[in-house]
């Protein structure tokens, strides 16, 4: 080894030097980038299939409708106020959720918890959804509607799912505007109960 | 501590990918408390009691944007920046590197790195939880924590074998 070899580092060294950086960079990136995956199929929202026979908590999370009803007229005839919105979910011919009215919205959301220092105070139940059981043939209604004071309240679309087509966490539906369909979108959530109440609450959030 | 060159190399290697992880994975869970007024706050205001999990990139972020510039700079520099550095010495030194060059800044390095990563990382952490949380507020080390101790250790091995051979050399 001569002395030059001795002190001069060669440039591969050098360029070796960054390889120790990137890989402590390319980690920590994929790492993240596998937590956004997660977080976003993660607690609540995980797609994994109904197990049969196992009982589920099941919410309508959001609703979005068209600008226009069924029959392309404003929600409100003769203003521009938007639709007071409200749902039911219907399992077996039974209600078994009812939302409260959102008011003036084209995009109306919901918890599946109450945690309002109201709702405390009232002494309302901490889980704010149905229940239904993944049974093989099972179906689930979503009755949506526009709420008026005055007049009889306004249908917007009933949609009918076959449970066993639902997954667990958030179901995304898109729908097509019909005749009697004034419904954009449809988010509806289940959570298994098979787990501690305080996984259930955190994903009925 | 005798180890070979291929040994070295891959200890740098798993050190860094640990590094990585350790630095963006869940660290730290806390919990916060109001001591005797929790039941009020989490009857008031139940968002503010929620457990917050941080990793050390977020511990530094949320450092910067609470205006702690010094301890954000100090956390970075120590606990990122410079074992990232290190990493790359240690690896240009176990990849063949010159005695007059690498090693040279290996020495000090080394003299620096003791008080690197797990020993500031510690105390910026204890600080900042002090800080910001009152009450009967719990903390909780998450398995981020233990990878980045994790890749604290290999680095120290690696420094340790890498002495060795500079010994020998």
């Amino acid at each position: 080894m001569t002395q030059n070899e001795n002190t001069t580092p060669s440039q591969a060294s050098w360029i070796g030097f960054l390889l120790p950086p990137l890989v402590v960079l390319a980690a920590g990136f994929l790492w993240i980038a596998a937590g956004r995956d997660d977080s976003r199929a993660g607690p609540g929202s995980v797609r994994r299939t109904l197990k049969p026979d196992g009982v589920y908590y099941v919410y309508v999370s959001q609703i979005e409708l068209f600008p226009t009803n069924q029959d392309n007229e404003p929600w409100d005839p003769g203003s521009t106020a938007s639709p007071d919105i409200r749902n039911r979910v219907v399992w077996q011919g039974n209600t078994i959720y009812e939302s409260n009215t959102n008011k003036d919205t084209l995009i109306a959301e919901w918890s599946g918890v109450n945690e309002g220092t109201l709702d405390k105070l009232l002494g309302e139940k901490m889980i704010r959804a149905g229940q239904v059981r993944a049974l093989k043939d099972g179906k689930l209604t979503i009755q949506v509607e526009d709420v008026d004071v005055l007049t009889p309240n306004d249908p917007a679309g009933i949609v009918e799912l076959k449970l066993m087509d639902l997954h667990e966490g958030i179901n995304d539906l898109s729908f097509e505007k019909t005749r009697g369909l004034g419904i954009k979108r449809i988010l509806i959530k289940l959570v298994s109960r098979d787990q501690p109440l305080e996984d259930i609450i955190g994903k009925l959030r | 501590m005798n180890l070979s060159l291929p040994l070295l190399k891959f200890s740098i290697i798993v050190s860094s990918v640990a590094l990585g992880v350790g630095m963006t994975a869940p660290t730290i869970t806390i919990t916060p408390g109001a001591g005797e007024l929790t039941p009020l706050v989490e009857l008031l205001s139940p968002g503010e009691l929620e457990p917050r999990t941080y990793s050390i990139a977020r511990v530094i972020q949320a450092l910067f944007d609470g205006g702690d510039y010094f301890l954000a700079i100090a956390l970075a520099v120590f606990s990122i920046i410079f074992p990232i550095a290190k990493l790359g010495f240690y690896w240009v030194s176990a990849g063949g590197g010159t005695l007059g060059g690498p090693w040279k800044f290996l020495r000090g390095i080394d003299r620096l790195g003791k008080f690197s990563m797990a020993e500031v990382f510690l105390l910026a952490l204890t600080a900042f939880a002090l800080k910001d949380l009152p009450g009967d507020t719990m903390v909780q080390l998450r398995y981020g924590f233990y990878v980045f101790f994790a890749a604290v250790l290999l680095s120290l091995l690696v420094s340790s074998g890498l002495r060795h051979r500079r010994k020998q050399a």
